[in-house]
């Protein structure tokens, strides 16, 4: 009778419940690795604060490409390279399309993730990108990404520099966030008591990358952070979504069996009675 | 001649046994008559089974009340006869071909039996034609062969009835034709709202209607159905005509033929339908066809019980049908209508051969976008619709349109609904389905494509949304 619907509801069950395997364990893989990354992150943040704290000692140079303010605004768009973590990397890439909107001066994406490259193709302003650079971020690659971000200005001969990530308020809030990279802005110290050696353009200019570089470091890691646990909860939710799938298929399933059963045994019962009569 | 009389030997219901003279016993499917003392009233019997002792088994066509024991019953020598012809036209009747409209007798040259032989196989017709429906998601996946029978499928309330008298409205009225009407079991209401429509419409002098509704015993509903057939027949075989034959519900004939078959004592078989229920559908279905002289289209309404449609009355049905029609619930739920189910529905013309490659193509786009649609439905219930891939999301995007593009405003929901009801021509129908699987219309928000006709209401629609067309 209904065999044909019985099995089709069976294998809906088997495969949201495999389905919901795998969500799972993601869950669990990524709160491990975020509760091990988040523990590093305080290191860094500290580094972050003393280095903008001498930064903001250093006197400014004028014509430095760190200063130079030139029209022209690049925006760097730092994306997840693996999905599965909800609405996290398209908010991102929202952020990042509106404030290209705003922008008068913008002139194209930099993008680092797998995410943001799909997304971001389709303006036709992506400038370069890069994906699968990391798994959880390093020095250096805090360091390429700078020097890539320092090569496109200087080809482009523009001056500001914007990031959009995800930035991490707490485990249930990662939010998209824009910072400013470039130009460096500090007042800086102008007391005459310092001398700088060699000169103080190429001290200015050592400094700031060093400045720049835990910026970026720090910028990266955090978005990495945010991503973790954006796909603990994204996994967290899909796994109650397919916990509900499941218990309505099994509902289901059983009615349909109960009343194939039913049916069953009333044709037996009524045809034993009838021969019975007979 | 001598009249043949036998005297009645038991009333069970609708059941009713009568003895005759040794050597007279009447042929099976005779109609036998009786005078009902208790109304004065002649009632007419039919021979079922002959049941042994000079005894026959008949069904009475009308109340048995007031019969008794000992009663003359006389037999006629034949099985019912209605009358065919044009003085049938403009006309409603009863099982019997008596009118029931209150317009006076019915004065038919020819009568004819409802029992006849179906066609042969060599007068068969072999030729297809499409007949255009003017209701987009019929036109485009289902598409119906001229002279061939159709049948809608759908649980209660699902919209079965409006999708036949919209049907009625867009055939009978806009092409012109000549059509009957079997009511079978149905609501009497319907039947009523359905002649003053079209004494409205000014189609009833083109139409012959017959009813054998609930009110009935289950031997009215079983033969009112060939009734109506014979006059159809009478359309096809002596005039050489088109006729059209619409039927809700053929399910009632299967229940009224159970209902008989358990009181004529038969064994019950599957889901307690009658042992001969693929015989009773056979029967009937068989002698639904065209000639080469003359065609018969026919729609059937078919009720699917507790919406399970591999019951056994839905599922023999099927397999007699060119095309079907299936409406679901999931979809009326969704506030879709007509609900009908674009991956169920089939028609056996959907061939390149018949209907031309474009028409074949969009039709198999259409379905292999709402199929993914379908499948991906689970993954975007536990992950969300984010995690799709670009192509897959647009998917779903364009499957959303085609659902809501597949919607439609009746003319004879129009009281209802307060929306002028479209009639939607198949070109139009296939470039709109086709522009929107080009991905022409991508940016037009979903809404738009709400119960609207052509494509070009569409855009018309979403101008008025205030969307750049």
């Amino acid at each position: 009778m209904s065999r044909g619907k019985l099995r089709i509801l069976k294998q809906r069950r088997a495969s949201t419940q495999s389905t919901m395997k795998i969500t799972k364990a993601m869950e669990m893989v990524a709160a491990a690795k975020a509760n091990k990354t988040v523990k590093e992150i305080t290191a860094l943040k500290d580094y972050a604060y003393y280095a903008e704290k001498i930064m903001k000692k250093i006197a400014p140079v004028k014509d430095s490409i760190y200063t130079s303010n030139k029209e022209g605004t690049l925006i760097v768009v730092i994306t997840p390279d693996m999905g599965l973590c909800g609405a996290f990397p398209m908010e991102i890439t929202k952020v990042a399309n509106g404030l290209a909107n705003k922008t008068e001066d913008f002139i194209g994406f930099y993008n680092i993730g797998v995410k943001g490259e799909i997304e971001l193709k389709q303006t036709g302003n992506l400038l370069l990108s890069r994906t699968k650079l990391y798994e959880v971020p390093k020095q250096e690659d805090a360091e390429y990404i700078l020097d890539d971000i320092l090569d496109i200005i200087e080809n482009k001969d523009i001056g500001r520099v914007k990031v959009v990530y995800g930035a991490f308020k707490n485990v249930l809030v990662q939010k998209p966030e824009v910072t400013d990279l470039l130009p460096i802005n500090f007042e800086g110290s102008t007391d005459p008591r310092f001398e700088y050696e060699p000169d103080s353009k190429e001290l200015f200019e050592e400094a700031a990358y060093l400045y720049l570089l835990s910026k970026m470091y720090l910028i990266i890691y955090e978005n990495k952070i945010s991503e973790l646990y954006a796909r603990k909860n994204a996994m967290h939710n899909a796994t109650d979504n397919a916990k509900n799938l499941i218990e309505k298929l099994t509902l289901a399933y059983n009615k349909a069996r109960q009343a194939s059963i039913t049916q069953e045994l009333i044709e037996i019962v009524n045809g034993a009675q009838a021969l019975q009569e007979e | 001649m001598e009249k043949n009389i036998g005297k009645l030997v038991s009333i069970i219901g609708p059941v009713v046994d009568v003895k005759f003279e040794t050597g007279k016993l009447p042929e099976v499917y005779n109609a036998l008559e009786v005078i009902n003392p208790y109304t004065d009233k002649k009632l007419v019997l039919e021979v079922e089974q002959l049941i042994g002792d000079n005894t026959v088994r008949c069904v009475a066509l009308d109340s048995t009340d007031g019969l008794k024991r000992g009663l003359d019953v006389i037999d006629t020598g034949a099985p019912i006869k209605v009358p065919v012809g044009d003085v049938t036209l403009g006309r409603m009747f009863n099982l019997l071909g008596e009118p029931i409209d209150e317009r006076g007798e019915v004065k038919a040259k020819e009568y004819w039996p409802i029992h006849r032989e179906p066609p042969s196989l060599k007068d068969q017709s072999t030729e297809i034609e499409i007949l255009e429906t003017g209701i987009k998601v019929i036109d485009l996946l289902a598409p119906f062969p001229k002279g061939g029978k159709i049948g809608f499928f759908g649980g209660a309330g699902v919209g079965k009835t409006v999708l036949v008298m919209e049907l009625i409205r867009n055939i009978a009225i806009e092409h012109k034709g000549l059509s009957l009407f079997a009511g079978v079991g149905e609501r009497t209401r319907e039947g009523n709202d359905l002649w003053l429509e079209m004494q409205e419409s000014g189609v009833l002098p083109n139409t012959a209607l017959v009813f054998g509704q609930m009110n009935e015993p289950p031997g009215a509903r079983f033969r009112i159905a060939l009734t109506a057939l014979t006059m159809a027949e009478y359309f096809r075989d002596s005039q050489k005509k088109d006729v059209l034959l619409f039927i809700d519900n053929i399910f009632r004939f299967v229940q009224a033929g159970s209902e008989v078959s358990a009181l004529l004592g038969r064994m019950p078989s599957a889901v307690g339908y009658q042992p001969t229920l693929a015989t009773d559908v056979g029967q009937l279905q068989e002698r639904i066809t065209s000639t080469k002289d003359g065609s018969i289209t026919s729609v059937q309404a078919v009720y699917v019980p507790a919406d399970d449609i591999t019951d056994p009355a839905p599922a023999t049905t099927f397999s007699h049908l060119e095309a079907t029609i299936v409406l679901s619930r999931q979809i009326a739920e969704l506030g879709l209508y007509p609900a009908v189910d674009p991956l169920d529905s089939t028609s056996k013309v959907l061939d390149p051969a018949v209907l031309g490659d474009e028409h074949y193509r969009v039709a198999r786009g259409v379905q292999q976008v709402l199929q993914r649609y379908k499948d991906l439905q689970d993954i975007i219930a536990i992950l969300g619709i984010e995690e799709l891939s670009e192509e897959d999301k647009l998917t779903v995007q364009r499957a959303r349109k085609i659902q809501r593009f597949l919607t439609q405003p009746f003319f004879v929901a129009e009281k209802f609904s307060g929306i002028d009801g479209q009639y939607v021509k198949v070109e139009d129908t296939i470039r709109g389905f086709k522009e929107i699987l080009e991905g022409k219309y991508d940016h037009i928000p979903e809404q738009a494509f709400y119960m609207v006709g052509t494509i070009d209401q569409v855009l018309e629609k979403a101008k008025k949304m205030g969307i750049k067309v």
